[in-house]
């Protein structure tokens, strides 16, 4: 690869290899020596230090205060339980394979996730995340990092929607070693640089950064049912596996983001854990498609089914 | 995924009739045009009707396939150049397809860009009429866009223009009976002043060009263009007078994260071919803007692939994308094919076309579901590499180039040996994105681009240096040396004729290594020269049910830019950028006759029969003036071959 930290060789499918774990932290400041820290999250904790959550807490306090509508908890509580239950179909679609024509199987993961979603538009919250966090920049990633090893519920939450410690610790991981590629999604005023727009005009077509992160994922775990049926001749078991984890990614960043939303409309979150999650579910939905696209959609001749050979 | 978007309002109060442009007619002997009545039966007949060639792809399907069989392997080398006629001036180009209504004359109608249709007598080359549109935009004298060709039903040839509009035209006589304003309303809102304010700009080569107009049960449809400015692309169904009926959004709404519709580009500006028993219309759509990603995150559809329309309703039958998400421009402007074939004991319909990625697509007409991607026509190399961010020195080469693969070059069909006939290019390239802004009428593109130099024309240049430095050095005048041209008839030398696979140990051993090597790499400048077999483009025979590629002919110098044609005695007929018009055995590739035409054959090539000569003749389109060719001109140029 060309450029910079060499995403595709750096990004971990549910189990973090040392090569990636000393790269993560060594990205973090940490130079590991002949051995490496253990694999789960509670082991790279212990390397890693917190840093400053002051900044973090102003975004957090500035997000929310720039909603512009009121959040709804109860519809948050009932879509995110629904989203939950999406994570248990998971094992079905690997074992489902290649989709019949017309089926919704991927498309019924999201169902939640738009409500969710349009709820968020509706209140301002992509535009208000977007107003007041930085976009992937080096020292943001690093600092909301340090901040997302040290939530003390994270492990429970992740392990709650079907995420075990190996698959932690890779969302994890991979936020950081995906680092550049995240930076190329730039926050919408930066489309062109904003000296040069005029009257505002990009933003009346590029959405907030936070909304293309998350209504991107769910494009792409959508069509998924039409993709991978209408290509069935090309798809291979190790496609819709490695396509499988990257959807696992994408719905999991979307929970950390959401159920976050949702503890703000219960007043128990604290700032720093609010912009902490909201930028590192962004990330895991941006990569997790990006990944989408390499595992599953941009298939070469080295890649796909042999001709005349259904393999699922 | 929903579709709910896919039709754009049709506002009633939009300014539908009104012609934004000027038109200027010239008259000439248009007593000599016979009265022959085209009617929607024989444009669907055309394919088998030996006289004519009525419809962009001589029949619905879009087979580019003649039933004339006076020319043969054996005496194609016996064609004579009937006439050749320079219409338009250099730098304009064809790139379409000529329609010819069999008659006593046969009469050709054709296009030259920007916007000049021509009837000509098909016997003589005489110009009977020429209808000159001055589109409200204007064209670039320096690359003005490419036309692609007319359409006719009884009485009337209709074109596209560069303002986005149809024109309808008499037959006889070249005068106007009315014109569409397809500028007159733009995702739903009515144009202030005429046009849409976002639909104008300086027409030009690369961005803007006609799109052949396809009838069919009393529709006329057409595309739009504009892709590389930050339109949404449309495709339009208008009835036989003008007035509107449906119109397809190319970027339906509900797709699209945010707005990003809005600006997504998915034009449709190549021709498309229709499955005569459902009424399926096949719509090649163009590149996503802007080329970098991240502000459209998705799909994207239906950009860079194929979308089948029902002709009636306009309403959604399926698409494929070649290039989900595409940064490369990986579009899909190769117009579509539609075959039967039996397979597995049942008779099926096939949707077929290649890609500018290098494969040849084959869906079901029915679904849209893949039956086969085609073996690789074109080298691969780094394929789906992502562009670095403002970068472009440590890019990683890759290929197919954005050029192709196959881009506008139309393919034929040989029905008898199930051969799809398809052009590409072969050559590296690098991409590095930065930001970009949308402005009316600006480009919206936000990418660097860098092709590879052809190392034939790198040594070429190099041994051209030396020749001038001994000449400077001695004093003595180079000579000239000019090829011999279509004008005299005669056959170019063999030394420029292309290389088949089959052919010569020596171009054998280049390929393999090419082909062995060309996968993925470090994209290091040894690395991509190594993997690259060198030569810039394609000629290739393939089955598009096995997905089989039969054999590949080679270019080294200039890419083949136009389309093809094939008869029922297996015989081909293929220009390339090298000035030659080849016929090739349609089975193997095999070359049996060369022609020089005196420019790159940039057009589609069409043949017929006329029984009151007792010959076929083959029109060949050539001219334009690209950076690879080797001479500019614009030349019509008419080959004939006595029973």
């Amino acid at each position: 690869m060309a450029y910079g930290t060499n995403p595709e060789e750096r990004y971990s499918y549910g189990e973090v290899s040392d090569a990636d774990r000393r790269d993560f932290l060594k990205a973090l400041g940490v130079i590991a020596g002949g051995s490496i820290a253990g694999a789960t999250l509670r082991d790279l904790r212990a390397e890693v230090s917190s840093g400053a959550a002051e900044g973090l807490a102003e975004m957090g306090e500035a997000v929310r205060g720039g909603l512009t509508g009121t959040l709804d908890p109860a519809l948050l509580n009932e879509q995110l339980a629904g989203l939950e239950a999406s994570f248990e179909l998971l094992p079905e679609l690997e074992s489902m394979g290649v989709p019949e024509q017309g089926a919704s199987a991927y498309q019924e993961l999201t169902t939640a996730a738009w409500v969710i979603n349009d709820h968020l538009a509706e209140v301002g919250f992509f535009a208000s995340a977007e107003e007041n966090l930085p976009a992937f920049e080096p020292d943001h990633i690093e600092a909301t990092t340090r901040q997302l090893l040290h939530m003390d519920t994270l492990p429970a939450t992740l392990s709650e929607i079907g995420f075990s410690e190996q698959e932690q610790t890779a969302l994890v991981t991979n936020i950081v070693n995906t680092r550049e590629q995240l930076s190329w999604w730039l926050a919408t005023p930066d489309y062109p640089p904003a000296d040069a727009v005029e009257d505002g005009v990009v933003h009346e077509y590029v959405a907030p950064l936070h909304q293309r992160a998350a209504e991107g994922s769910l494009l792409w775990i959508d069509g998924l049912d039409h993709f991978l049926w209408q290509r069935e001749p090309l798809i291979t078991g190790e496609m819709i596996d490695r396509g499988l984890w990257d959807i696992k990614s994408m719905l999991g960043g979307y929970y950390l983001m959401s159920s976050a939303v949702r503890d703000l409309a219960n007043g128990e979150i604290a700032d720093e854990e609010l912009s902490t999650l909201i930028t590192a579910g962004s990330a895991i939905e941006i990569i997790g498609q990006e990944f989408l696209l390499t595992d599953t959609v941009r298939i070469t001749d080295e890649k796909r089914a042999p001709k005349g050979v259904i393999d699922q | 995924m929903t579709y709910e978007s896919h039709l754009a309002d049709l506002p009633e109060d939009a300014p539908w009739d009104e012609k934004p442009g000027e038109s200027v007619i010239e008259q000439h002997d248009t007593d000599a045009i016979p009265e022959v009545d085209v009617t929607e039966e024989d444009i669907a007949a055309s394919g088998e009707d030996e006289t004519n060639w009525l419809i962009f792809g001589n029949n619905y399907q879009g087979h580019r396939h003649t039933t004339a069989d006076v020319i043969t392997p054996e005496n194609v080398g016996d064609l004579e150049v009937e006439y050749v006629l320079e219409l338009g001036e250099p730098p304009n180009d064809f790139q379409g397809s000529p329609i010819v209504v069999g008659g006593d004359p046969p009469i050709i109608y054709q296009t030259i860009g920007p916007d000049m249709l021509y009837a000509i007598h098909g016997r003589t080359g005489d110009i009977l009429w020429t209808h000159f549109y001055e589109n409200a935009d204007g064209a670039s004298d320096e690359t003005p866009p490419a036309e692609r060709g007319p359409a006719v039903l009884g009485d009337t040839v209709y074109k596209s223009t560069l303002d986005l509009g149809v024109l309808a035209i008499d037959r006889y006589t070249g005068e106007e009976q009315w014109y569409y304003n397809g500028a007159a309303a733009y995702r739903g809102e009515v144009a202030e002043d005429v046009r849409h304010e976002e639909l104008q700009w300086e027409r030009s080569r690369g961005t803007t060009s006609s799109h052949p107009p396809m009838i069919y049960d009393g529709m006329l449809m057409k595309g739009s263009f504009g892709g590389e400015f930050g339109v949404s692309g449309f495709y339009d169904a208008i009835d036989l007078e003008g007035n509107p009926q449906w119109r397809v959004n190319m970027t339906p709404e509900h797709e699209w994260v945010g707005d990003s519709w809005q600006h997504g580009g998915g034009t449709a500006w190549a021709a498309s071919c229709i499955e005569p028993d459902t009424g399926t219309v096949v719509i090649p759509s163009a590149n996503p803007g802007p080329w970098y990603g991240t502000v459209r995150p998705g799909w994207n559809p239906y950009t860079c692939g194929k979308v089948g329309v029902d002709t009636e309703t306009g309403e959604y039958q399926w698409h494929h994308q070649d290039a989900p998400h595409d940064w490369w421009d990986y579009d899909s402007p190769s117009p579509p094919l539609v075959f039967e074939e039996e397979v597995d004991g049942e008779t099926r319909k096939f949707a077929t076309w290649p890609g500018k990625t290098g494969w040849v697509y084959t869906v079901d007409m029915e679904t849209g579901q893949l039956h086969q991607r085609s073996e690789e026509f074109v080298q691969h190399y780094n394929m789906w590499s992502l562009p670095p961010f403002d970068d472009i020195e440590n890019a990683q080469w890759i290929m197919p180039d954005l050029r192709g693969g196959t881009n506008p070059q139309t393919s034929s069909f040989d029905p008898q040996s199930r051969t799809l006939i398809v052009k590409g290019l072969n050559q590296p390239m690098r991409l590095s994105w930065f930001e970009t802004e949308y402005e009316p009428g600006e480009t919206y593109i936000g990418m660097d681009i860098e092709h590879a130099p052809v190392p034939a024309t790198q040594e070429q240049e190099e041994e051209e240096e030396e020749e001038e430095d001994e000449t400077a050095d001695d004093g003595e005048e180079a000579e000239e040396e000019k090829e011999e041209t279509a004008d005299d008839g005669e056959e170019a030398e063999e030394e420029k004729e292309e290389t088949t696979d089959d052919g010569e140990e020596a171009e054998e051993e280049k390929e393999e290594t090419a082909d062995e090597e060309a996968d993925n790499g470090d994209g290091s400048e040894e690395e991509w020269r190594d993997a690259w077999n060198g030569y810039v483009g394609v000629l290739a025979g393939i089955d598009p049910i096995s997905g089989e590629v039969k054999w590949r002919n080679w270019y080294e110098e200039t890419p083949p830019w136009g389309g093809s044609l094939t008869t029922p005695t297996g015989v081909t007929f293929a220009g390339d950028g090298d000035d030659l018009f080849t016929a090739f055995e349609t089975e193997t590739g095999q070359p049996l006759a060369s022609w020089d035409l005196g420019t790159a054959a940039s057009g589609a090539p069409v043949s017929w029969y006329d029984p009151g000569e007792g010959k076929q003749y083959v029109a060949a389109p050539a001219g334009g003036e690209r950076e690879n060719y080797t001479e500019s001109g614009n030349r019509f140029v008419v080959f004939s071959l006595s029973e």
